[in-house]
Order: C-alpha cells, then sequence, then structure tokens
C-alpha cells in the first residue's frame, strides 16, 4: 500500500491525469490524503506501519481542527514529527515537491515527475506485490537506466583496475554478464588477447550497448 | 593547465583523473546538489564571481556514484545561460566527462523534456572526453572560445527549453513584466530578491528567454518624477498582486500612503501552485469596494486566467471577468476613473475594455514583445500621464454621485407633472454625459450650456405668457421686472418713484425669469444668488453669440471671470446652483 500527502492534489488534474487515482485497482493500493487535521496525525501515525511507502508533499500545509491553515512554525513542526515518525517505522519514503530538483539518492523527486510516473510505480506494485523505486524516478524506462547505471559503474571499474586484474574483479564480471551473450571471462580473456587498452576496452563497451 | 577548472564529487575515478591531470587543488570545485533551478543559478554566479574560469570539466553524470544521470549538462546550461554572467564567462569552453559516447548518451530516454539538456552537446564550445588523462589533454589542446555570433547561431538556437508546464510560460511571462517595470522605477533589486520571482526568473526558461532576447538590459532607470499622487485613493485589482505587482504598484503610489489599496489576491491562492481555491471569494472582495470614494482603480482584464486563458476556454472580450467587474464599478458610479491592465496585447481585448467604459489601459510585458528598455520606459511615462489625467478626473464620481441623488430627489418630488421632471432628469443626464467626455476647451463648454438648459427648463414649466405681453408665474401672480440696482448690491422691481412693476414684453430674459421664481415663488432673500446665476447665464450666452467682450472680461485683479466655462471647474459652478434650484424646486 502507498500513501500520499498532497495539499495541492487537488490541482492536480489540470497537469496530469489523475483520475486513474479515484478508480479501481488503484484506490485499493494508494491512498490520498488532501486535507490532514493535526487532530487526524494521531490515527494517521497508527495506520503507518501498513504502508510500503509514504510519499509527502516537502511543504504540506496542514491544517487545526477547525480546518484553517496552521502558521509556519508550528506547521513545521508538526510535519517534522510526522517525518520523524514514518522514518522510525523505516518506511521508505518520498518527498515531492514543485520546483525540487530530481535526486534519487535522496529520495527527493520534482512533483511533476512524481504524479507523471506515479502510475507505472503503482503497476509496477500490483504485478511484483514490491516498491520499485526506480519506477517512479525513471518511469517505464527504469531498467534501461539501470542497465546504463551498472555499464557506467563496469567502465568505472575498467578504468580503476589494471589489466591483469580485470577477470578478478567480480563487478567487472557482472557488468559484462550484463551486455554480452558469452562468458565474461572468456570475454575479458579476449581483451587481453587483442592487447586492448584501458579505452580500447571502454570504446568496446560502447559498441556493445549502442 | 592554468585557469581550467573541473567539478568534482571526489569519486576515486575524479581523483584519478585530477591526480593524472596534475590540477591544483585550488582549481577544484566540489560538486554541491542543488534542490532547485534557482539555486543552481545562484551558485554558478557565485562560482564565476569568485574564480576566474576559462575552461571547465564537467563529468555528465554526477554525484559519480548516483544512477546515471545528466546533472553535469544541467550545470552547464546554467553557465551557457546565466544572465548575470558576462557573456565571455557564458561562453568558455567546457569539457564533458563521460565514458559514454556521444551516440550512447543520446539515445537515452531519461533526458529533461522541458530543458533537453543533451542539446548542449552539439552545441559550439561543448566537449566529450572520457575519463582519460591524455584524452583530456588532448580535447583541451583543441577547444576553441565560441564567439559572439557562435551564442546566438551555435548555441541559443540549438537549445530547445521549453517551460515547465505547473511553473511555466504564464508565471514567467508576469515575472518578466514586473521585472521590466521594476526597472523602469528603480525596483529591480525588490524583484531579484522576491523568492517567488526570483526563483522563476533563474530556472532555465527564464534565463533561456533572458539570453535569447538581445533587448534584455540589466540597467535600470531611476524615475525622476514620481507620480504625485497625495491624498488620493487608489485601488489596485489583479489576480497576480501577490506576485509582484502590489510590490511594484505601492511604490509607484507611495506617496498616497494608506490611500493605496491592492486586493491581497494571495488569500485566495493555493501558495504553492498560484491557483485559486476561491475565486468567487476574490471577486467578492474586489466589488465589495463599489461605491467607496477612489480616485483611480486599475483592474486587470483577466482575474481568473485558468477559465479564462490557460483553461483555453474561448471567452469573449466582454465577459472577461476584468471588463465584468468595469462595468459593475461605472453602473454604480459612471464618473470612476479605471485604467485596465493586461498582459494581452490582443487589440481587441482592449477595446472591449474601453468600450465597458475604461479610461486608458496599461499593457504588461511579456516576453513576446521583446521591447528595448526604453520602449518599456516610453510605457511608463505614458501610463503616468494617463494616471495624471485620471486623478484630474476623479470629480466625476462626485459629479456623477451628486447628479445621480439629485435625480432621486426628483423622482421624490410629489409633482404631478412628470413629464417636467424627466425632462430634468434627461437634462441632467445629458450634461453629464458630455462633461465626462470633454476632453477639449470647447467640448467642456458644450457641457456648460447642455446643463444651463436645466434653468430653462425649469423656467418653462412656470411661466405663461398672457394676452398683453405680461407674464404669469404658475399662471397666479405676474412676473416683475426685475433690475440689478448696483448702489444697493441688490434687485429691484420698482421704478424710481418706487412702484412695482410687471415685466411686460415678448420672451423676458431667462434670468429675469428665473429671479421671479426665486423671489416671487420661492420667497427666497438672498440676492447674491440672483447676481450668480445672471452671470453664469451671461457667460453662457457670451459663449453661444461668441461674444468676445464677455469671454475676455477681467475684474480689476486682471482675472479672467468667464474663461472658466471652458473648465471642468465651470460647470461644477454652475452644478452647485443647479443643486441648489432644484432643491428649492422640490421644497415645493
Amino acid at each position: 500500500m502507498i500513501i500520499i500527502l498532497d495539499d495541492t492534489f487537488i490541482e492536480r488534474h489540470k497537469f496530469n491525469e489523475v483520475d486513474y487515482l479515484q478508480q479501481t485497482p488503484y484506490v485499493e493500493i494508494c491512498t490520498i490524503h488532501t486535507e490532514i487535521k493535526t487532530t487526524d496525525l494521531g490515527s494517521l501515525v497508527k495506520t503507518l506501519s501498513q504502508y510500503s511507502l509514504f510519499c509527502y508533499h516537502k511543504t504540506l500545509q496542514l491544517l487545526d481542527a477547525q480546518g484553517k491553515s496552521l502558521n509556519n512554525e508550528n506547521n513545521l513542526r508538526s510535519r517534522e514529527n510526522l517525518v520523524k515518525k514514518v522514518q522510525d517505522l523505516n518506511i521508505p519514503m518520498i518527498e515531492f515537491s514543485r520546483g525540487l530538483e530530481t535526486r534519487f539518492e535522496n529520495k527527493q523527486i520534482n512533483k511533476d515527475l512524481f504524479y507523471t510516473h506515479l502510475r507505472v510505480l503503482l503497476d509496477y506494485f500490483m504485478n511484483h506485490q514490491q516498491i520499485e523505486l526506480k519506477t517512479l524516478f525513471w518511469g517505464a524506462d527504469f531498467e534501461n537506466v539501470e542497465k546504463m547505471t551498472q555499464v557506467k559503474y563496469l567502465m568505472t571499474q575498467v578504468r580503476l583496475t589494471s589489466l591483469d586484474s580485470l577477470s578478478e574483479n567480480e563487478s567487472i564480471l557482472q557488468g559484462i554478464a550484463l551486455i554480452y551473450d558469452k562468458d565474461a571471462t572468456e570475454i575479458v580473456e579476449a581483451w587481453k588477447t587483442k592487447q586492448f587498452s584501458t579505452n580500447d576496452i571502454i570504446n568496446e563497451i560502447n559498441q556493445q550497448i549502442r | 593547465m592554468e585557469n581550467v577548472y573541473i567539478i568534482s564529487d571526489y569519486s576515486d575515478l575524479l581523483k584519478q583523473v585530477i591526480t593524472d591531470l596534475a590540477l591544483p587543488e585550488e582549481q577544484i570545485i566540489e560538486h554541491e546538489s542543488m534542490d532547485t533551478e534557482s539555486e543552481y543559478h545562484d551558485q554558478v554566479t557565485r562560482l564565476f564571481q569568485a574564480k576566474d574560469i576559462q575552461t571547465l570539466i564537467i563529468p555528465v553524470s554526477i554525484p559519480h556514484d548516483a544512477p546515471n544521470n545528466f546533472a553535469g549538462l544541467k550545470i552547464a546550461l546554467h553557465i551557457r545561460l546565466n544572465h548575470e554572467l558576462t557573456l565571455a564567462q557564458r561562453l568558455i569552453p567546457i569539457v564533458f566527462l563521460s565514458d559514454f559516447n556521444l551516440e550512447v548518451i543520446l539515445k537515452n530516454q531519461d533526458f529533461d523534456p522541458d530543458n533537453q539538456p543533451q542539446n548542449l552537446l552539439l552545441t559550439k564550445g561543448s566537449y566529450l572526453a572520457g575519463y582519460d588523462a591524455e584524452e583530456i589533454k588532448s580535447v583541451l589542446e583543441k577547444t576553441t572560445i565560441p564567439t559572439t555570433e557562435d551564442y546566438q547561431n551555435n548555441i541559443l538556437h540549438r537549445l530547445q527549453i521549453r517551460p515547465k508546464a505547473t511553473a511555466g510560460k504564464h508565471s514567467i511571462a508576469n515575472a518578466w513584466g514586473c521585472l521590466k517595470l521594476a526597472q523602469v522605477t528603480n525596483q529591480g533589486n525588490a524583484i531579484w530578491q522576491d523568492t517567488k520571482l526570483g526563483n522563476l526568473l533563474k530556472t532555465l526558461y527564464a534565463q533561456y528567454l533572458i539570453a535569447c532576447l538581445g533587448t534584455f538590459s540589466s540597467q535600470e532607470y531611476v524615475d525622476l518624477e514620481p507620480l504625485p499622487c497625495t491624498r488620493k485613493k487608489v485601488l489596485f485589482i489583479d489576480d497576480q498582486a501577490d506576485e509582484g505587482w502590489t510590490t511594484l504598484m505601492s511604490h509607484i503610489f507611495r506617496s498616497a500612503g494608506n490611500g493605496f489599496v491592492s486586493i491581497d489576491s494571495g488569500r485566495y491562492k493555493n501558495s504553492e501552485t498560484g491557483l485559486f481555491t476561491d475565486f468567487d471569494g476574490f471577486y467578492d472582495e474586489c466589488k465589495s469596494h463599489i461605491g467607496e470614494n477612489w480616485d483611480l482603480i486599475i483592474i486587470d482584464l483577466r482575474l481568473n486566467p485558468e477559465e479564462e486563458d490557460l483553461g483555453h476556454t474561448l471567452v469573449a472580450p466582454p465577459e472577461l471577468s476584468g471588463n465584468r467587474l468595469i462595468e459593475a464599478f461605472l453602473n454604480a458610479n459612471k464618473g470612476y476613473q479605471i485604467i485596465v491592465s493586461t498582459a494581452s496585447n490582443k487589440v481587441w481585448n482592449i477595446q472591449a475594455a474601453l468600450n465597458k467604459g475604461a479610461a486608458a489601459y496599461y499593457i504588461k510585458e511579456s516576453p513576446e514583445f521583446n521591447y528595448a528598455l526604453s520602449d518599456t520606459k516610453t510605457h511608463y511615462d505614458n501610463f503616468k500621464d494617463d494616471i495624471v489625467v485620471c486623478f484630474e478626473k476623479s470629480y466625476l464620481r462626485d459629479t456623477y454621485k451628486d447628479t445621480e441623488q439629485l435625480k432621486a430627489g426628483l423622482d421624490a418630488w410629489e409633482y404631478d407633472k412628470r413629464h417636467f421632471v424627466e425632462e430634468i432628469k434627461k437634462q441632467l443626464d445629458i450634461a453629464y454625459t458630455l462633461l465626462y467626455r470633454a476632453q477639449t476647451q470647447e467640448q467642456y463648454a458644450f457641457a456648460y450650456v447642455a446643463l444651463y438648459l436645466v434653468i430653462e427648463i425649469i423656467n418653462e414649466e412656470f411661466f405663461k405668457e398672457t394676452s398683453n405681453e405680461k407674464w404669469t408665474i404658475d399662471e397666479e401672480e405676474n412676473l416683475l421686472s426685475w433690475w440689478w440696482k448696483s448702489e444697493d448690491r441688490q434687485y429691484c422691481n420698482t421704478d424710481k418713484e418706487g412702484t412695482q412693476q410687471d415685466y411686460i414684453g415678448k420672451n423676458p430674459p431667462e434670468w429675469i425669469k428665473f429671479a421671479g421664481l426665486y423671489f416671487q415663488k420661492w420667497r427666497k432673500t438672498d440676492h447674491s444668488f440672483v447676481r450668480d446665476i445672471f452671470l453664469m447665464i451671461q457667460k453662457r450666452n457670451g459663449f453661444i453669440h461668441n461674444d468676445q467682450d464677455i469671454m475676455n472680461y477681467q475684474n480689476s485683479r486682471g482675472e479672467h471671470l468667464n474663461q472658466d466655462i471652458f473648465e471642468a471647474n465651470g460647470y461644477q459652478k454652475l452644478f452647485d446652483k443647479i443643486k441648489d434650484i432644484i432643491s428649492y424646486l422640490c421644497d415645493l
């Protein structure tokens, strides 16, 4: 289950197709809260453990018991307390906001991108029963990004490893296996036989993945 | 390798490259991830202010141990487009580091669709090298500095930067309009320091616009002739009042002090998206100010862009929210002076507002217009001129109110000859309309003459000629022969022997008829009042008959007493008398 806290969601339909979120099956796996009163926080926290992913608007505006916006200080404190509770429960968390730079390593994402890719995340969740955050950051192309990341790592290892030690570097062998159909050690031996330089290997890897 | 800098995340790979290139520590720039585009812009600005960078090496994907990304390209875009850098700084050669070759990079699907950073790799001044020191050195030897022509033709034209959907074209256009006006009112700093506007203007799309528009200048004009508006009441209505316009306008109208009022549109909007959460509440608050004593009202043409612009709904110009509000204000008081402001340069939109009764218009600049700063200054000066004219005409507000009160008084008067009452009311309307439209001296005189006709209408109602050329007032008593006895400074109706005389003759002058009404029917005793009416009628006659002796008449102090027929002032003085006359009439 995924939970989303977004006080600006009411306008989201003007920029993204989001009607599906109110329909089966998505409504059953994704809960969206748009108006959160401080009086609701207690019961919300009690339900957190059922969620596999917690997504929230970075500048979420909380409301008081009468439905009026909290002042800046109280809003910040209440929001931070809520986030801490999520962190204490070790629930994966995504922070989104308009104008926010997207950075996977920080689990922060531009709000437009979040809603653009949200359906991919939910579809993946339904099909695989697990959260794959990369779907949120890269959409349906996440596997290609993952592959490119691994190839980039492969190239980095090639640069940092002497030619004689290539076949002893497990990361290199795994990277080679990703892009070649042949046995990785055979590939390394072939490079040695051809007396490839590091740059030659890098060029060959580029040829292999183009 | 002097003045060659590298952005580093201190990963093993980059440390190796730096060591192999023998780059000193002071030429290494630590990579910092930024949260927003404006932070990138500011970081780049600070960097180039602190260091003399003449060539820069940037990894395409950074941090290196993060999933594959193009953050390095984004940093470089901020360099190429940052208007706060000199052109020379923007055009430094940039060597991008990537072990992926160009073909592999470009085949990637993951580029930001709005910023299209990959296009930078295809522009002049951008180079690609692997993480190999020898290769990097070889590339560095071949770099050349793009020329000014290259900047336009081989860099900017190849970049395809688009506005973001949610913080896009209209938001940036608004920020642009604010900035241009701020530049000619010495408020440029205020705009850049405004968090919301400043951040918008530092986005890549805004910077791209600024770079592409050759007319952009960082110059500023100082407004040496601030708008005189002491004790004036100005109402400012704009859905983007909270997005810079209140700041700008309150500065322009600063000498009005608390007399300047801006409706806080921010109260009714989502602070992050800038979209209305309660447009009806905003519109109602705007309307709640109808009826107050405004000297000037500035109304934005499209107050609800979600429905009237961004929503792509076709709304006929007269039905635009701003026009409906103009109509509401003018229905309450046709004397209100309204300037419509708009970001639209569509003449039919502006014409619709003028047809509704707006006195003038101000067009907010948009990047599409690409005006030079000198043109912006001209627009602003014209805007100020229009404001001054509106202030000069703000008396129309009270004149209209008084005219409507007079008409209401006439409606309440229990006089059975309603055609007479309607005729007076109609004539008051005609006179007011002529005054409202008057722009030349002659037109003011026409309004005066039209107002004077109220006296003739009243006279006509109460005077009848008898068979022996005498005149009766209300068929009850004869009109006496009134004349001005200057030594007594009052009117008389007797001959030298003191015998009361009836007026005998065709067509008594209107002033004599009026004197008869005043003294005989209404039993009033203020002779100076009748004297004033006489002089006012004489003024009218002088204009109609082109009697230069009357028109050029001066008192002992050399003051021209009759020239005010050519000004609003003359109308106002006559109007004050008409108000008294009608009050005497209705008191019957």
